[in-house]
Protein backbone atom coordinates (compact mmCIF):
# COMPACT_ATOMS: atom_id res chain seq x y z
CA UNK A 1 0.00 0.00 0.00
CA UNK A 2 1.31 3.42 -0.82
CA UNK A 3 0.80 5.25 2.42
CA UNK A 4 2.05 8.61 3.50
CA UNK A 5 5.37 7.20 4.67
CA UNK A 6 6.05 5.56 1.38
CA UNK A 7 5.02 8.66 -0.48
CA UNK A 8 8.01 10.41 0.95
CA UNK A 9 10.20 8.40 -1.39
CA UNK A 10 8.07 7.74 -4.46
CA UNK A 11 10.88 8.52 -6.88
CA UNK A 12 13.05 5.90 -5.29
CA UNK A 13 10.44 3.29 -6.17
CA UNK A 14 11.02 4.13 -9.82
CA UNK A 15 14.77 4.13 -9.36
CA UNK A 16 14.64 0.81 -7.62
CA UNK A 17 12.54 -0.59 -10.44
CA UNK A 18 15.09 0.72 -12.92
CA UNK A 19 17.73 -1.13 -10.94
CA UNK A 20 15.60 -4.22 -11.43
CA UNK A 21 14.74 -4.47 -7.77
CA UNK A 22 11.93 -7.02 -7.70
CA UNK A 23 10.94 -6.09 -4.18
CA UNK A 24 10.09 -2.65 -5.51
CA UNK A 25 7.96 -4.39 -8.10
CA UNK A 26 6.22 -6.32 -5.33
CA UNK A 27 5.52 -3.07 -3.50
CA UNK A 28 3.96 -1.65 -6.63
CA UNK A 29 1.79 -4.74 -7.04
CA UNK A 30 0.76 -4.68 -3.38
CA UNK A 31 -0.22 -1.04 -3.62
CA UNK A 32 -2.15 -1.07 -6.85
CA UNK A 33 -3.30 -4.64 -7.39
CA UNK A 34 -6.71 -3.95 -5.91
CA UNK A 35 -7.68 -0.93 -8.03
CA UNK A 36 -6.22 -2.41 -11.20
CA UNK A 37 -8.04 -5.68 -10.67
CA UNK A 38 -11.29 -3.87 -9.96
CA UNK A 39 -10.83 -1.91 -13.17
CA UNK A 40 -10.78 -5.10 -15.21
CA UNK A 41 -13.21 -7.05 -13.04
CA UNK A 42 -15.94 -4.48 -13.59
CA UNK A 43 -15.53 -4.84 -17.33
CA UNK A 44 -14.30 -8.33 -18.20
CA UNK A 45 -14.72 -11.98 -17.22
CA UNK A 46 -12.91 -12.54 -13.89
CA UNK A 47 -10.24 -14.91 -15.29
CA UNK A 48 -9.27 -12.49 -18.01
CA UNK A 49 -9.28 -9.67 -15.48
CA UNK A 50 -6.57 -11.38 -13.44
CA UNK A 51 -4.41 -12.07 -16.50
CA UNK A 52 -4.70 -8.53 -17.70
CA UNK A 53 -4.00 -7.23 -14.22
CA UNK A 54 -0.66 -9.06 -14.17
CA UNK A 55 0.09 -7.84 -17.67
CA UNK A 56 -0.40 -4.25 -16.57
CA UNK A 57 2.32 -4.49 -13.95
CA UNK A 58 4.67 -6.30 -16.29
CA UNK A 59 4.08 -3.70 -18.97
CA UNK A 60 4.79 -0.94 -16.50
CA UNK A 61 7.98 -2.69 -15.37
CA UNK A 62 9.12 -3.02 -18.98
CA UNK A 63 8.33 0.63 -19.64
CA UNK A 64 10.28 1.74 -16.57
CA UNK A 65 13.31 -0.34 -17.60
CA UNK A 66 13.19 1.32 -20.99
CA UNK A 67 13.27 4.72 -19.40
CA UNK A 68 9.53 5.31 -19.28
CA UNK A 69 7.22 5.39 -16.29
CA UNK A 70 5.12 8.06 -14.68
CA UNK A 71 6.37 11.59 -14.66
CA UNK A 72 6.68 12.73 -11.09
CA UNK A 73 6.61 9.36 -9.44
CA UNK A 74 4.06 10.30 -6.76
CA UNK A 75 1.10 8.11 -5.92
CA UNK A 76 -1.31 9.90 -8.21
CA UNK A 77 1.15 9.71 -11.11
CA UNK A 78 1.58 5.99 -10.59
CA UNK A 79 -2.18 5.49 -10.42
CA UNK A 80 -2.77 7.46 -13.62
CA UNK A 81 0.05 5.66 -15.38
CA UNK A 82 -1.23 2.25 -14.35
CA UNK A 83 -4.77 2.99 -15.46
CA UNK A 84 -3.57 4.36 -18.78
CA UNK A 85 -1.71 1.12 -19.26
CA UNK A 86 -4.77 -0.85 -18.15
CA UNK A 87 -7.00 0.94 -20.64
CA UNK A 88 -4.52 0.25 -23.45
CA UNK A 89 -4.31 -3.41 -22.57
CA UNK A 90 -8.07 -3.70 -22.39
CA UNK A 91 -8.38 -2.09 -25.81
CA UNK A 92 -5.87 -4.59 -27.19
CA UNK A 93 -7.72 -7.43 -25.48
CA UNK A 94 -11.06 -6.41 -26.97
CA UNK A 95 -9.47 -6.01 -30.39
CA UNK A 96 -7.89 -9.43 -30.09
CA UNK A 97 -11.20 -10.96 -29.06
CA UNK A 98 -12.84 -8.98 -31.85
CA UNK A 99 -15.26 -7.86 -29.20
CA UNK A 100 -16.66 -4.54 -28.24
CA UNK A 101 -17.22 -3.70 -24.63
CA UNK A 102 -20.96 -4.02 -24.06
CA UNK A 103 -20.77 -1.22 -21.56
CA UNK A 104 -19.07 1.41 -23.71
CA UNK A 105 -21.77 3.84 -22.68
CA UNK A 106 -21.05 3.15 -19.04
CA UNK A 107 -17.37 3.92 -19.39
CA UNK A 108 -17.72 7.43 -18.06
CA UNK A 109 -19.58 6.18 -15.01
CA UNK A 110 -17.27 3.24 -14.37
CA UNK A 111 -14.14 5.35 -14.45
CA UNK A 112 -10.97 4.33 -12.67
CA UNK A 113 -11.15 2.79 -9.25
CA UNK A 114 -10.10 5.16 -6.54
CA UNK A 115 -10.37 8.21 -8.78
CA UNK A 116 -12.90 10.83 -9.56
CA UNK A 117 -13.89 13.49 -7.10
CA UNK A 118 -17.54 12.95 -7.96
CA UNK A 119 -17.40 9.60 -6.20
CA UNK A 120 -16.22 11.33 -3.09
CA UNK A 121 -18.91 13.98 -3.18
CA UNK A 122 -21.58 11.42 -3.88
CA UNK A 123 -20.72 9.40 -0.83
CA UNK A 124 -21.71 11.34 2.21
CA UNK A 125 -19.20 11.21 5.00
CA UNK A 126 -21.76 10.00 7.48
CA UNK A 127 -22.24 6.91 5.41
CA UNK A 128 -18.64 5.82 5.69
CA UNK A 129 -18.58 2.47 7.35
CA UNK A 130 -17.22 2.59 10.83
CA UNK A 131 -16.90 -1.16 11.10
CA UNK A 132 -17.46 -4.25 9.07
CA UNK A 133 -20.89 -4.20 7.46
CA UNK A 134 -20.57 -7.67 6.06
CA UNK A 135 -18.23 -10.42 7.13
CA UNK A 136 -15.13 -11.24 5.15
CA UNK A 137 -16.67 -14.53 4.06
CA UNK A 138 -19.83 -12.81 2.91
CA UNK A 139 -17.81 -10.23 1.06
CA UNK A 140 -15.82 -12.86 -0.79
CA UNK A 141 -18.96 -14.81 -1.57
CA UNK A 142 -20.66 -11.75 -3.00
CA UNK A 143 -17.58 -10.99 -5.07
CA UNK A 144 -17.50 -14.52 -6.41
CA UNK A 145 -21.20 -14.53 -7.18
CA UNK A 146 -21.01 -11.17 -8.88
CA UNK A 147 -18.16 -12.56 -10.94
CA UNK A 148 -20.62 -15.04 -12.39
CA UNK A 149 -22.90 -12.35 -13.72
CA UNK A 150 -22.54 -11.27 -17.31
CA UNK A 151 -20.29 -8.26 -17.65
CA UNK A 152 -23.10 -5.77 -18.25
CA UNK A 153 -25.14 -6.92 -15.26
CA UNK A 154 -22.02 -6.90 -13.11
CA UNK A 155 -21.15 -3.37 -14.22
CA UNK A 156 -24.70 -2.21 -13.47
CA UNK A 157 -24.68 -3.86 -10.04
CA UNK A 158 -21.32 -2.31 -9.27
CA UNK A 159 -22.45 1.15 -10.27
CA UNK A 160 -25.65 0.87 -8.29
CA UNK A 161 -24.54 -0.92 -5.13
CA UNK A 162 -20.91 0.12 -4.81
CA UNK A 163 -20.71 3.48 -6.51
CA UNK A 164 -24.26 4.42 -5.40
CA UNK A 165 -25.28 5.49 -8.87
CA UNK A 166 -29.03 5.90 -9.23
CA UNK A 167 -30.95 3.65 -11.57
CA UNK A 168 -32.01 6.71 -13.52
CA UNK A 169 -28.42 7.81 -13.98
CA UNK A 170 -27.32 4.38 -15.17
CA UNK A 171 -30.36 3.99 -17.45
CA UNK A 172 -29.67 7.37 -19.01
CA UNK A 173 -26.03 6.42 -19.65
CA UNK A 174 -27.13 3.15 -21.23
CA UNK A 175 -29.88 4.89 -23.19
CA UNK A 176 -32.41 2.36 -21.97
CA UNK A 177 -35.70 2.75 -20.11
CA UNK A 178 -35.35 2.82 -16.36
CA UNK A 179 -37.81 -0.03 -16.12
CA UNK A 180 -35.53 -2.20 -18.24
CA UNK A 181 -32.62 -1.38 -16.04
CA UNK A 182 -34.69 -2.22 -12.99
CA UNK A 183 -35.59 -5.57 -14.56
CA UNK A 184 -31.90 -6.24 -15.17
CA UNK A 185 -31.12 -5.48 -11.54
CA UNK A 186 -33.96 -7.68 -10.28
CA UNK A 187 -32.74 -10.51 -12.46
CA UNK A 188 -29.19 -10.02 -11.25
CA UNK A 189 -30.37 -10.08 -7.62
CA UNK A 190 -32.08 -13.38 -8.23
CA UNK A 191 -28.90 -14.88 -9.66
CA UNK A 192 -26.90 -13.50 -6.76
CA UNK A 193 -29.35 -14.84 -4.19
CA UNK A 194 -29.30 -18.29 -5.72
CA UNK A 195 -25.53 -18.21 -5.78
CA UNK A 196 -25.23 -17.03 -2.16
CA UNK A 197 -27.76 -19.60 -0.99
CA UNK A 198 -25.72 -22.26 -2.73
CA UNK A 199 -22.80 -21.07 -0.63
CA UNK A 200 -24.89 -21.42 2.50
CA UNK A 201 -25.80 -17.77 2.91
CA UNK A 202 -29.35 -16.52 2.96
CA UNK A 203 -29.74 -12.76 3.17
CA UNK A 204 -32.50 -11.79 5.53
CA UNK A 205 -34.09 -8.45 6.11
CA UNK A 206 -32.34 -6.50 8.81
CA UNK A 207 -34.42 -4.70 11.34
CA UNK B 1 -26.99 6.09 -0.07
CA UNK B 2 -29.74 6.17 -2.64
CA UNK B 3 -33.37 5.69 -1.77
CA UNK B 4 -33.89 3.32 -4.67
CA UNK B 5 -32.98 0.08 -3.06
CA UNK B 6 -36.45 -0.15 -1.69
CA UNK B 7 -37.76 -0.43 -5.24
CA UNK B 8 -36.20 -3.76 -5.71
CA UNK B 9 -38.30 -6.71 -4.78
CA UNK B 10 -35.60 -8.61 -2.95
CA UNK B 11 -35.04 -6.04 -0.24
CA UNK B 12 -32.78 -8.22 1.97
CA UNK B 13 -30.53 -8.96 -0.97
CA UNK B 14 -30.54 -5.35 -2.04
CA UNK B 15 -29.67 -4.21 1.49
CA UNK B 16 -26.84 -6.73 1.74
CA UNK B 17 -25.39 -5.52 -1.54
CA UNK B 18 -25.63 -1.89 -0.47
CA UNK B 19 -23.85 -2.66 2.78
CA UNK B 20 -21.26 -4.65 0.91
CA UNK B 21 -20.88 -1.84 -1.61
CA UNK B 22 -20.24 0.68 1.13
CA UNK B 23 -17.67 -1.59 2.68
CA UNK B 24 -15.68 -2.36 -0.45
CA UNK B 25 -15.85 1.13 -1.86
CA UNK B 26 -12.39 2.63 -2.12
CA UNK B 27 -12.55 6.07 -0.63
CA UNK B 28 -10.84 8.64 -2.71
CA UNK B 29 -10.57 12.34 -3.13
CA UNK B 30 -6.92 13.11 -2.85
CA UNK B 31 -6.32 11.13 -5.98
CA UNK B 32 -4.04 8.56 -4.48
CA UNK B 33 -5.22 5.43 -2.78
CA UNK B 34 -5.73 5.48 0.93
CA UNK B 35 -5.28 2.60 3.26
CA UNK B 36 -8.06 0.17 2.58
CA UNK B 37 -10.27 -0.57 5.53
CA UNK B 38 -10.43 -4.07 6.83
CA UNK B 39 -12.80 -6.01 4.65
CA UNK B 40 -12.78 -3.52 1.81
CA UNK B 41 -10.14 -5.36 -0.15
CA UNK B 42 -11.76 -7.53 -2.77
CA UNK B 43 -8.69 -8.73 -4.58
CA UNK B 44 -5.72 -9.49 -2.38
CA UNK B 45 -2.42 -9.32 -4.27
CA UNK B 46 -1.43 -12.69 -5.69
CA UNK B 47 0.31 -14.86 -3.12
CA UNK B 48 1.95 -17.06 -5.71
CA UNK B 49 4.02 -14.75 -7.80
CA UNK B 50 5.87 -17.35 -9.80
CA UNK B 51 4.10 -16.31 -13.00
CA UNK B 52 4.98 -12.70 -12.33
CA UNK B 53 8.57 -13.68 -11.59
CA UNK B 54 8.81 -15.56 -14.85
CA UNK B 55 7.47 -12.56 -16.69
CA UNK B 56 9.90 -10.26 -14.89
CA UNK B 57 12.80 -12.50 -15.80
CA UNK B 58 11.71 -12.43 -19.43
CA UNK B 59 11.54 -8.65 -19.35
CA UNK B 60 14.96 -8.45 -17.70
CA UNK B 61 16.40 -10.52 -20.51
CA UNK B 62 14.52 -8.61 -23.13
CA UNK B 63 15.62 -5.17 -22.00
CA UNK B 64 19.40 -4.89 -21.82
CA UNK B 65 20.93 -3.13 -18.88
CA UNK B 66 22.25 0.34 -19.58
CA UNK B 67 25.67 0.03 -21.09
CA UNK B 68 25.55 -3.74 -20.98
CA UNK B 69 25.11 -6.14 -23.85
CA UNK B 70 21.73 -7.78 -24.17
CA UNK B 71 21.26 -10.74 -21.89
CA UNK B 72 19.41 -12.69 -24.46
CA UNK B 73 21.76 -14.27 -26.93
CA UNK B 74 19.31 -14.27 -29.79
CA UNK B 75 18.35 -10.69 -29.18
CA UNK B 76 21.97 -9.62 -29.03
CA UNK B 77 22.74 -11.55 -32.16
CA UNK B 78 19.79 -10.07 -34.01
CA UNK B 79 20.70 -6.60 -32.82
CA UNK B 80 24.26 -7.16 -33.99
CA UNK B 81 23.07 -8.36 -37.37
CA UNK B 82 20.81 -5.34 -37.72
CA UNK B 83 23.68 -3.01 -36.90
CA UNK B 84 26.00 -4.80 -39.31
CA UNK B 85 23.41 -4.58 -42.05
CA UNK B 86 22.95 -0.88 -41.44
CA UNK B 87 26.70 -0.27 -41.45
CA UNK B 88 27.15 -2.35 -44.59
CA UNK B 89 24.35 -0.52 -46.35
CA UNK B 90 25.76 2.86 -45.31
CA UNK B 91 29.24 1.87 -46.40
CA UNK B 92 27.94 0.65 -49.73
CA UNK B 93 26.10 3.89 -50.32
CA UNK B 94 29.13 5.96 -49.27
CA UNK B 95 31.56 3.95 -51.36
CA UNK B 96 29.20 3.94 -54.31
CA UNK B 97 28.79 7.68 -54.09
CA UNK B 98 32.52 8.18 -53.77
CA UNK B 99 33.18 5.92 -56.73
CA UNK B 100 30.59 7.71 -58.84
CA UNK B 101 32.04 11.11 -57.98
CA UNK B 102 35.57 9.94 -58.66
CA UNK B 103 34.56 8.29 -61.88
CA UNK B 104 32.82 11.43 -62.98
CA UNK B 105 35.83 13.56 -62.09
CA UNK B 106 38.32 11.22 -63.65
CA UNK B 107 36.45 10.89 -66.87
CA UNK B 108 37.23 7.82 -68.92
CA UNK B 109 39.18 5.08 -67.22
CA UNK B 110 42.89 5.68 -67.68
CA UNK B 111 45.08 3.31 -65.77
CA UNK B 112 48.75 4.12 -65.65
CA UNK B 113 51.33 1.69 -66.79
CA UNK B 114 52.55 1.14 -63.27
CA UNK B 115 49.02 0.36 -62.18
CA UNK B 116 48.75 -2.13 -64.96
CA UNK B 117 52.21 -3.49 -64.08
CA UNK B 118 52.77 -4.57 -67.58
CA UNK B 119 56.21 -5.80 -68.24
CA UNK B 120 57.71 -5.10 -71.55
CA UNK B 121 58.38 -8.79 -71.82
CA UNK B 122 54.71 -9.37 -71.73
CA UNK B 123 54.20 -6.72 -74.30
CA UNK B 124 56.79 -8.21 -76.56
CA UNK B 125 55.10 -11.54 -76.49
CA UNK B 126 53.08 -10.21 -79.33
CA UNK B 127 56.26 -9.66 -81.26
CA UNK B 128 55.23 -6.20 -82.25
CA UNK B 129 58.82 -5.08 -82.53
CA UNK B 130 62.11 -6.70 -83.10
CA UNK B 131 63.99 -4.19 -81.11
CA UNK B 132 65.38 -5.21 -77.82
CA UNK B 133 64.55 -2.88 -75.05
CA UNK B 134 66.92 -1.91 -72.34
CA UNK B 135 66.53 -0.31 -69.04
CA UNK B 136 66.17 3.41 -69.38
CA UNK B 137 64.64 3.28 -72.83
CA UNK B 138 61.91 5.72 -73.40
CA UNK B 139 58.87 4.17 -74.92
CA UNK B 140 55.63 5.52 -76.13
CA UNK B 141 52.95 3.32 -75.10
CA UNK B 142 49.41 2.92 -76.13
CA UNK B 143 47.10 0.55 -74.45
CA UNK B 144 43.79 -0.10 -75.90
CA UNK B 145 41.40 -2.00 -73.76
CA UNK B 146 38.63 -1.05 -76.00
CA UNK B 147 38.09 1.75 -78.33
CA UNK B 148 38.78 4.46 -77.52
CA UNK B 149 42.05 3.64 -75.80
CA UNK B 150 44.47 5.65 -73.80
CA UNK B 151 47.95 6.83 -74.52
CA UNK B 152 50.80 7.94 -72.36
CA UNK B 153 54.53 8.10 -72.22
CA UNK B 154 56.54 5.71 -70.17
CA UNK B 155 60.12 4.71 -69.54
CA UNK B 156 61.39 1.24 -68.95
CA UNK B 157 62.87 0.72 -65.55
CA UNK B 158 65.55 -1.75 -64.54
CA UNK B 159 63.01 -4.51 -64.47
CA UNK B 160 61.74 -3.46 -67.83
CA UNK B 161 58.56 -2.26 -66.27
CA UNK B 162 56.92 0.81 -67.66
CA UNK B 163 57.44 3.89 -65.57
CA UNK B 164 55.10 6.63 -66.66
CA UNK B 165 56.96 9.84 -67.26
CA UNK B 166 54.09 11.93 -68.36
CA UNK B 167 51.00 12.49 -66.35
CA UNK B 168 49.30 13.35 -69.53
CA UNK B 169 47.09 10.69 -70.87
CA UNK B 170 44.74 11.09 -73.71
CA UNK B 171 41.74 9.35 -74.82
CA UNK B 172 42.24 8.51 -78.40
CA UNK B 173 40.09 7.29 -81.15
CA UNK B 174 40.63 4.39 -83.40
CA UNK B 175 44.16 3.92 -84.64
CA UNK B 176 46.36 3.96 -86.42
CA UNK B 177 47.44 7.48 -85.63
CA UNK B 178 50.15 9.38 -83.89
CA UNK B 179 49.66 11.57 -80.88
CA UNK B 180 52.12 14.01 -79.54
CA UNK B 181 54.24 15.45 -78.62
CA UNK B 182 53.91 14.89 -74.92
CA UNK B 183 56.22 16.92 -72.79
CA UNK B 184 57.93 14.62 -70.36
CA UNK B 185 57.64 15.22 -66.68
CA UNK B 186 61.30 14.52 -66.01
CA UNK B 187 62.32 18.15 -66.68
CA UNK B 188 64.50 16.97 -69.52
CA UNK B 189 62.54 18.96 -72.01
CA UNK B 190 62.21 15.86 -74.15
CA UNK B 191 59.14 15.29 -76.11
CA UNK B 192 57.61 12.03 -76.96
CA UNK B 193 55.05 10.76 -79.34
CA UNK B 194 52.57 8.02 -79.06
CA UNK B 195 52.22 5.84 -81.99
CA UNK B 196 48.99 4.04 -82.24
CA UNK B 197 48.49 0.94 -84.20
CA UNK B 198 45.16 -0.42 -85.11
CA UNK B 199 43.79 -2.00 -82.06
CA UNK B 200 41.88 -5.19 -82.09
CA UNK B 201 41.25 -6.16 -78.53
CA UNK B 202 39.43 -9.34 -77.82
CA UNK B 203 38.41 -8.28 -74.43
CA UNK B 204 39.21 -5.88 -71.72
CA UNK B 205 40.41 -8.61 -69.44
CA UNK B 206 43.16 -9.70 -71.78
CA UNK B 207 45.89 -7.17 -71.31
CA UNK B 208 48.46 -9.37 -72.99
CA UNK B 209 46.53 -9.28 -76.18
CA UNK B 210 46.42 -5.55 -76.18
CA UNK B 211 48.32 -4.21 -79.06
CA UNK B 212 51.16 -2.13 -77.81
CA UNK B 213 53.48 -0.07 -79.83
CA UNK B 214 56.66 0.86 -78.11
CA UNK B 215 59.19 2.94 -79.86
CA UNK B 216 62.44 3.95 -78.19
CA UNK B 217 63.46 7.48 -78.97
CA UNK B 218 66.55 7.78 -76.87
CA UNK B 219 68.93 10.39 -78.13
CA UNK B 220 66.31 12.03 -80.24
CA UNK B 221 67.36 15.39 -78.87
CA UNK B 222 65.16 18.14 -80.14
CA UNK B 223 64.39 17.09 -83.64
CA UNK B 224 62.62 19.31 -86.04
CA UNK B 225 59.17 18.50 -87.09
CA UNK B 226 60.40 16.81 -90.17
CA UNK B 227 62.99 14.92 -88.20
CA UNK B 228 60.33 13.83 -85.80
CA UNK B 229 58.27 12.54 -88.66
CA UNK B 230 61.18 10.73 -90.13
CA UNK B 231 62.02 9.27 -86.80
CA UNK B 232 58.54 8.14 -86.25
CA UNK B 233 58.21 6.63 -89.65
CA UNK B 234 61.44 4.74 -89.09
CA UNK B 235 60.12 3.55 -85.81
CA UNK B 236 56.88 2.56 -87.40
CA UNK B 237 58.67 0.69 -90.08
CA UNK B 238 60.29 -1.42 -87.41
CA UNK B 239 56.97 -2.52 -86.12
CA UNK B 240 55.83 -5.79 -87.54
CA UNK B 241 52.61 -5.70 -89.40
CA UNK B 242 52.36 -1.94 -89.31
CA UNK B 243 51.68 -0.15 -92.49
CA UNK B 244 52.96 3.37 -92.42
CA UNK B 245 50.66 4.25 -95.22
CA UNK B 246 47.75 3.81 -92.90
CA UNK B 247 49.15 6.15 -90.30
CA UNK B 248 47.68 9.55 -89.97
CA UNK B 249 49.58 12.52 -88.70
CA UNK B 250 46.85 14.94 -88.21
CA UNK B 251 47.59 15.18 -84.48
CA UNK B 252 51.10 16.25 -85.01
CA UNK B 253 51.72 19.83 -84.10
CA UNK B 254 52.34 22.08 -87.01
Amino acid sequence: MVNSEQEAQPVSLMERLRQRDWTAFDELVDAYWEPVLRFFWKRLPPDDAEDLGQNVFIAVYRAVLKGGGPVGGDGESWRRYLFTCARNLMRDYLRRMKARAPFDRLENLLGDEGAGPDVETRVRKGEEASGLLVSKEESEAIRDCMGRLDVLSRAICWLHFVDSRSKREIARALEMPESSLRATLVKALKVLRRCLEAKGMSPVEQS
Amino acid sequence: MTQERDDLEDKPMSDLLHRWGKQVRIPCGRGDLEELRDGSRLFPPPGDRSALRRALRAVDEEVPREGAPAGNHNLAYRRLLRRAAVIAASATVLLGSWWLVEAWRAGPVSPTASEIRLSVRNVLLRGETEREFRSGDLVYLHLTLDRPGIAFVAMLDSHLQFVPLSSEARVVGEGPNILGPFRLDDQSGKEAFVILTSASPRGAEEFRKVIVSAVPLNGAGSPTHEEKLELLLKALSRLKGFSAGKATFEHLPR
